[in-house]
């Protein structure tokens, strides 16, 4: 049998970020587990005992050590994962140090026991801080176990320093946890103080995050897949509305390897932009594939951190995947009946897939006039009515029977229906407004509940940007110019922001140091608004200044939705509510406000049916 | 008190009484949601308010027995209305040629009528209507066929428009016959009404028997009358067409007080009906018309009241008479009480252009009927269309960002300066479409005349010629683009 492990030369092994290796049980564990997945098993079982203050063993079916490899391990700088300075800028194995064994050899009693496939018997090697005590043979499966008992037992030190069981069990678990997922292709056995806690099949990425967090958080996430000449970005991310208040869960993986980086961190916070309210984070488990050569792994012992060449591009690169696959993918919120949900809904990469028309009514913008309730049957009414197909009501017939004698509840009653009887076309979309706050819509497969105020803040949102940036501005000229006393802080605000306003669909003349006269305002600025909306705005746009550090377009089109935006309380006519809707999903991102808050939340007839026992 | 009175005129009285009623959920005075009912001999005293505005009418009665009591409004509405309606139903019928009907029907141009309980009879050649509430439902055919014709746009072949017309007159002469029967059979019917000193209340008619509880009258709310008002007399028509005509001018809400009402300005020997919401403006004229006072006089009258009036109006004379406070409307024997807006109206005339001077004379129902299909496209938010007018044509441009959706329509047009010379240059203007529908739809002429100046400044529209010695304009702001 070849033996591959090697001394590395004195000059190579001081190019390697040295240090403490083995600060507490979690850091064995992870040593272990890598040298397990290093060495290309695909079966791996941890157990642990008195949270490894005992005992920690690693078990796998991996490719196992010769006699002399097996004594080699334990020797410093001693590894089979590189052997030359290029090998160093070219890492593709976990391990590359050569020390973990010697540095857990020397604080710990050690069993190995390894048989490599072509032995026909195996080694058991015992170590006690660093010395062999005893190389027998043996017949064993092929494969390693190390068992790592009585840690820090030669360092009472160290050993005092231990937390308690429950810290430094939660350390473990979360190292275990991380190394799951990024390999769901291995199966997991984890074993504390005897008892089975993960049993995990080999199997795919969704799957194992199933198994690891429940399958009700699994269904908040949303599958991301980007590909790039030189990096390869995939994982699954928090749906928005689905982002926690701590920045918990949260996995990056360079090239399978587990490290944390703030800055790209924030690339993916980046990238929910305007999708998450401040103060809530996104889960995520990325995964970034990239040519070895253009990272640096070797930044620090714990290989917790990593270097790449070109940060910024790197964090560009996370920014611009995560926003272009959320808005890329239909994020409807369902009420929270758990484990109904399903991935079926979402993109499996980027392409850009429309949302799923069964439910989004995407197609409810079709064209459908929107101006006139009475205008006859237009083109494109069609498809919309397909969409409400499952909705429409039958009023038409029976209405008429109205006409011919049953009294009605009042006299309104009998002028709307004769006068209103075909004029809303659309009145057979079952489509009403609950608490002047909330608009229910009946679809093809479920019931949609839309919040009239954050649907509407979106659209004028986008609209808003929109032409901020394309500077061509609708502005409704008033016949009564509206004349504004603004504080001279607030004038002169204003008289900075003047380009953004003129762009934004106002019409201002600057009059004197506190009075502005406004004689045109936003087109979709709603009647009634004109005479508060400026003063609305720059009181907005200073508060988000304050709160939100905005940039000023995007202050500006936000404080503009906000305050501009339907609230909740006004009563809405039904053409009202189709227009919203209408406009909503003809928005880029229909299913969050601004502010990152839901607009729409849906439940499925079939979650009904569930609820009420029905199959 | 005891009385008994034709079921018809009856429930006509509690009909317009209950306009103003207010939902029991509405009010924080209970008795308000009751009518007030006063019996002097023969004279019925009946009386509704929401406290805004009252509603006062005397009806002569068969009375047997003086007395008075407050009477659930709506309760009292459903218990005719179901004696009524339910068991009065007519059947009228009118000649129609199945000619021009088949002729219509194969160009898709015969309204629903069917929804109005209209239906064709071909063999006889006869429209037949079959309902009970023919007043309402040719109420509602009058529009159906107003915005029928503005949707259809322009009829070029003069047999289908000939027979189109007719079918509106046989429609129309349908309905002033079912009116009539309907009218004929429930004066027939009388309804004997009593009350007893515990407010119970008997209502009987052949149709079967009724009992409930009223409610003493001791605190219901009287309007007062006052002395020394001045006076204007209109027809009620022309009252109810001016009210149509610039309502939707009317701004909708809370803010500007004194633009949620239209504005009444009396002048030497014209009235004049003003509404403005700041966006656009409507302004009617005439001066038949007669009044007491020869000084100027003007007030606001709130929205409320304006649409409540053409409810009540008939086709005999209206009176208003009224101080700076409040306005008393006599029509036929129905009073009614409104508050005035206490603001000051804005100074309308001021912002009326005087200079346009470019001048656009188009079809309107052409141009309804391209605006409706323009609107598709628009943006549903802004409601933007364009206009671009060069040389004879005018086009209608539409575009929806969103969806990617654009429309493009070109009619004929005549644009001229004031002094009749053509115009070569193109000049375009841009409108919130549903302003303009809606200004468009109040003119009454198959032509109407633009008159711009600039992109950004107010337009005119104004009707080809003046009908019934009325002087109609209106005023619409234009979108500014870029
Ligand atoms: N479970 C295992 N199966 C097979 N070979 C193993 C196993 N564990 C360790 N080895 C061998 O022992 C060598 C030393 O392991 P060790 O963990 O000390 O160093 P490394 O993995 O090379 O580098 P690092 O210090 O970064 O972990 C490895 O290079 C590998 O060849
Ligand atoms: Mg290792």
């Amino acid at each position: 049998m070849d033996n591959k492990i090697k001394i590395l030369p004195q000059n190579l092994y001081n190019k390697i970020a040295a240090g403490e290796v083995v600060g507490r049980p979690e850091a064995v564990v992870k040593e272990l587990i890598e040298n397990s997945i290093d060495a290309g098993a695909n079966e791996i079982t941890v157990l642990i005992k008195d949270a490894g203050k005992v005992l920690i063993q690693v078990i796998d079916n991996g490719s196992g050590m010769s006699e002399e490899d097996a004594i080699v391990a334990f020797q410093r700088h001693s590894t089979s994962k590189i052997s030359t300075y290029e090998d160093l800028e070219n890492i593709q194995t976990l391990g590359f140090r050569g020390e973990a064994l010697a540095s857990i050899a020397a604080i710990a009693q050690v069993e190995l026991k390894t048989k490599t496939v072509s032995d026909d018997v195996g080694t058991v090697v015992k170590i006690e801080g660093n010395e062999v005590i005893e190389v027998s043979k043996d017949s064993l499966e092929t494969g390693t176990s190390i068992a790592v008992k009585n840690i820090f037992y030669n360092t009472p030190g160290r050993r005092n320093f231990l937390k308690s069981n429950q810290t430094e069990f939660r350390h473990i678990y979360d190292t275990f946890i991380r190394q799951a997922v990024s390999n769901p292709n291995i199966a997991f056995k984890f074993f504390n103080n005897e008892e089975l806690i993960f049993n995990l099949r080999k199997t795919v990425l969704s799957e194992r995050l199933k198994e690891l967090f429940g399958e009700e958080f699994a269904n908040t996430l949303i599958p991301i897949t980007v590909e790039h000449s030189v990096v390869k970005l995939n994982g699954l991310v928090s749906k928005p509305g689905f982002t926690k208040k701590s920045k918990q869960d949260q996995f990056f993986y360079l090239n399978k390897r587990f490290f944390t980086n703030k800055s790209l961190n924030f690339a993916v916070y980046s990238g929910y932009d305007d999708l998450i309210e401040k103060g809530d984070y996104p889960s995520f488990f990325l995964f970034i594939e990239i040519d070895p050569k253009k990272v640096d792994v070797n930044v620090h012992p714990s290989k917790l951190e990593v270097k790449f060449e070109d940060e910024s591009a790197m964090f560009g690169f996370v920014r611009k995947a995560i926003k272009e696959t959320l808005r890329a993918s239909n994020i409807t919120f369902d009420i929270g009946f758990s484990n109904t949900m399903s991935f079926e809904n979402t993109p499996d990469n980027l392409e850009h897939k429309k949302p799923d028309v069964n439910f989004t009514p995407k197609g409810f913008n079709s064209g459908f006039n929107s101006g006139f309730s009475n205008s006859p049957s237009t083109p494109g009414t069609s498809s919309i009515h397909s969409i409400f197909e499952a909705s429409r009501r039958d009023d038409l017939d029976s209405g008429n029977d109205n006409a011919s004698g049953i009294p009605l509840n009042s006299e309104e009653g009998i002028q709307k229906n004769i006068f209103e009887h075909k004029k809303d076309e659309d009145e057979k979309f079952n489509l009403w407004q609950y608490q002047n706050k909330y608009i229910m819509c009946e679809t093809a497969t479920g019931l949609m509940i839309i919040d009239q105020h954050a649907a509407h803040e979106r659209v004028l949102y986008e609209k808003a940007l929109l032409r901020l940036n394309s500077q061509s501005a609708f502005s409704q000229q008033l016949l009564l110019p509206i004349k504004v006393k603004l504080t001279k802080i607030d004038y002169q605000l204003a008289k900075g922001l003047q380009e953004e306003i003129h762009n934004l669909g106002f019409a201002l003349k600057f009059i004197n140091e506190e009075v502005v006269e406004i004689t045109g305002i936003p087109a979709d600025v709603k009647p009634g608004k004109e005479e508060k909306i400026l003063q609305e705005l720059i009181d907005q746009y200073k508060e988000y200044e304050i709160s939100l550090n905005l940039e000023k377009r995007d202050n500006l089109a936000k404080s503009f939705s906000c305050r501009s935006a339907i609230k909740a309380g006004e009563r809405l006519q039904h053409q009202e509510m189709f227009n919203l809707i209408d406009s909503l999903f003809a928005s880029q991102m229909p299913y969050v406000c601004p502010h990152g808050r839901p607009t729409v939340i849906r439940l499925t007839t079939e979650e009904l049916d569930k609820r009420f026992s029905r199959s | 008190m005891k009385f008994s009175i034709s079921a018809e005129k009856f429930f006509n009285a509690v009909n317009k009484l209950s306009y103003v009623v207010p939902g029991s959920s509405h009010t924080t005075l209970p008795i308000l949601s009751n009518i007030y009912f006063k019996l002097d001999s023969n004279k019925l005293r009946m009386v509704s308010t929401d406290l805004e505005a009252f509603i006062t009418t005397d009806l002569n009665v068969e009375g047997t027995e003086d007395g008075g009591v407050a009477v659930p409004a709506r309760k009292l509405l459903e218990l005719l209305k179901a004696m009524i309606i339910k068991n009065e139903s007519v059947s009228v019928t009118e000649k129609y040629s199945s000619d021009s009907y088949g002729l219509l029907n194969a160009e898709g141009l015969v309204p629903e009528l069917n929804l109005y309980s209209i239906k064709y009879d071909n063999a006889k050649g006869t429209l037949v209507y079959r309902g009970s509430i023919p007043e309402e439902t040719f109420e509602g055919l009058k529009e159906e066929f107003r915005l029928f014709k503005e949707n259809k746009g322009t009829i070029a072949a003069e047999d289908l428009k000939t027979a189109l017309d007719d079918l509106e007159k046989a429609v129309t002469a349908l309905g002033k016959s079912a009116v009539d029967t309907f009218k004929k059979t429930t004066e027939k019917l009388k309804i004997k009404f009593e009350s007893n000193d515990k407010n119970k209340i008997t209502v009987n008619s052949k149709n079967g028997k009724y009992q409930f509880f009223g409610e003493p009258l001791d605190d219901y709310p009287l309007p007062q009358d006052k002395t020394e008002l001045s006076r204007i007399e209109i027809s009620g028509n022309r009252f109810k067409r001016f009210i149509q005509k610039v309502k939707h001018s009317v701004k909708n809400d809370e803010i500007r007080r004194n633009m949620a009402g239209v504005f009444i300005d009396l002048r030497k020997n014209e009235l004049r009906f003003v509404a403005t919401d700041g966006f656009r403006l409507s302004k009617i004229i005439t001066s038949e018309f007669s009044h007491t006072n020869s000084k100027d006089e003007n007030f606001i009258l709130p929205i409320k009241t304006v649409d409540l009036i053409p409810k009540i109006v008939t086709d005999s004379s209206l009176v208003m008479e009224f101080d700076n406070m409040m306005i008393k409307f006599t029509i036929d024997n129905f009073n009614v009480y409104s508050k005035l807006i206490d603001d000051t109206f804005p100074n309308y005339e001021s912002v009326i252009p005087k200079d346009n001077d470019k001048k656009l004379l188009v079809n309107r129902y052409d141009l309804l009927s391209a605006l409706r299909r323009a609107s598709i496209f628009t943006d549903k938010v802004t409601m933007k269309v364009k206009f671009e007018v060069i040389g004879g044509e005018l086009t209608i441009k539409s575009d929806n960002p969103e969806i990617g959706g654009e429309g493009e329509e070109t009619i004929n047009c005549d644009f001229k300066t004031n002094s009749g010379d053509e115009i070569s240059d193109a000049f375009s203007i841009a409108f919130n479409v549903s302003y303009l529908v809606e200004c468009l739809s109040q003119i009454d002429t198959d032509e109407v005349i633009f008159t711009f100046s600039a992109p950004a400044k107010a337009s005119i529209l104004l009707p080809v010629a003046s009908m019934n010695e009325e002087n109609f304009m209106e005023l619409i702001m234009p979108v500014r683009v870029g």
